[in-house]
């Protein structure tokens, strides 16, 4: 029974992600902000390079804060009239702000060691340990939520930092083909995921979802 | 009546019952769920599942919503307090009974 329990708990934790949507509009996402990004380092020669790293991360935080309602937008459609709606616990204010006070410094401490490794190492050795850390911390998100398909995905990051390594890229295009990469496989791992899901699947007629509410 | 034996008869009959744990333990992770999700999570037809959530409800373990999804209806059950209380304290229950036994 106990494992049945903690069965029955592992399953709604990775229910979020049963469809694969959060990999397909996460790729995407990863993809839009690479080519802003190769857009912004265009522009760094010119007058108005200010003004672009404004726009830059307007954009950014757009896509971002897009891609969230998007997914919940795509759930709406497929998921919950197929599986059911599942609304997650919010953290108290406190434990939110903590929560985000940890994940900016940690954020602000790997950017500024990124940007100090990137000053000091070359883009072969930079993004083998990219792909790295990429992969830790998608290995983390896999073990979590009990997901093998995040294990593919951060053996893809490391194949992808050492294909950096081995081609000797310069940084620019580097990074165009370390988010690139990281993008498509994420995309394809949803896609899949999303295929089997609606192959394993049947959206409820409006009568049948209706019978399970008049039951109670 | 010896501590043990006490133990056993000590469990919440409400949670005690499978369905009704298993469905506590769905509800327990998340804020709220609809009922097509514990249909398709708890494998209980429409009919059960309806039963042992009135049951919980009576015993003030889940609290039930109806709402509309566009046209569509669609009824939320939230643990509540007291119901998640409970199911802690089942676990627990459980837990001790078991050490002491092994």
């Amino acid at each position: 029974m106990k494992d049945s329990l903690q069965d029955a708990a592992a399953r709604t934790r990775r229910y979020w992600f049963v469809d694969g949507l959060n990999e397909m509009v996460g790729g995407g996402t990863i993809l839009i902000i690479a080519a802003l990004n190769y857009f912004l380092d265009q522009a760094s020669q010119q007058p108005w390079a200010g003004l672009a790293t404004v726009v830059f991360f307007v954009l950014v935080v757009g896509t971002l804060v897009g891609a969230r309602w998007l997914i919940v937008l795509l759930k709406e459609r497929i998921t919950y009239p197929r599986t059911g709606y599942v609304a997650y616990r919010t953290q108290s204010a406190p434990q939110r702000r903590r929560h985000s006070l940890i994940i900016g410094m940690t954020a602000g401490l790997l950017g500024a060691a990124s940007a100090m490794a990137g000053m000091i190492l070359q883009a072969n050795i930079f993004y083998i340990g990219v792909g790295l850390l990429v992969a830790l911390v998608t290995l983390y998100k896999g073990g979590q939520y009990g997901l093998v398909r995040f294990y593919i995905l951060a053996g893809v990051a490391v194949l992808l930092g050492c294909l950096i390594g081995v081609l000797n890229l310069a940084m620019e295009a580097a990074l165009l083909v370390f988010l690139g990469g990281l993008a498509f496989s994420w995309m394809i791992a949803g896609a899949i995921t999303l295929a089997r899901y609606l192959r394993g699947t049947r959206a409820l007629a409006d009568a049948d979802s209706a019978t399970g509410t008049e039951e109670l | 009546m010896s501590n043990e034996a006490r133990s056993f008869t000590d469990l919440d009959r409400v949670l005690h019952e499978p369905s009704r744990l298993m469905i506590a333990s769905l509800l327990y992770t998340v804020e709220k769920a609809d009922f097509l999700y514990l249909l398709n999570e708890s494998g209980l037809t429409k009919g059960n599942l309806s039963a042992h959530l009135s049951k919980l409800e009576a015993a003030g373990y889940v609290v039930i919503e109806k709402t509309f999804r566009g046209k569509i209806p669609r009824t939320l059950i939230a643990l509540t307090d007291t119901g998640r209380s409970a199911f802690e304290e089942y676990r627990a229950a459980l837990k001790k009974i078991v050490d002491q036994i092994s």
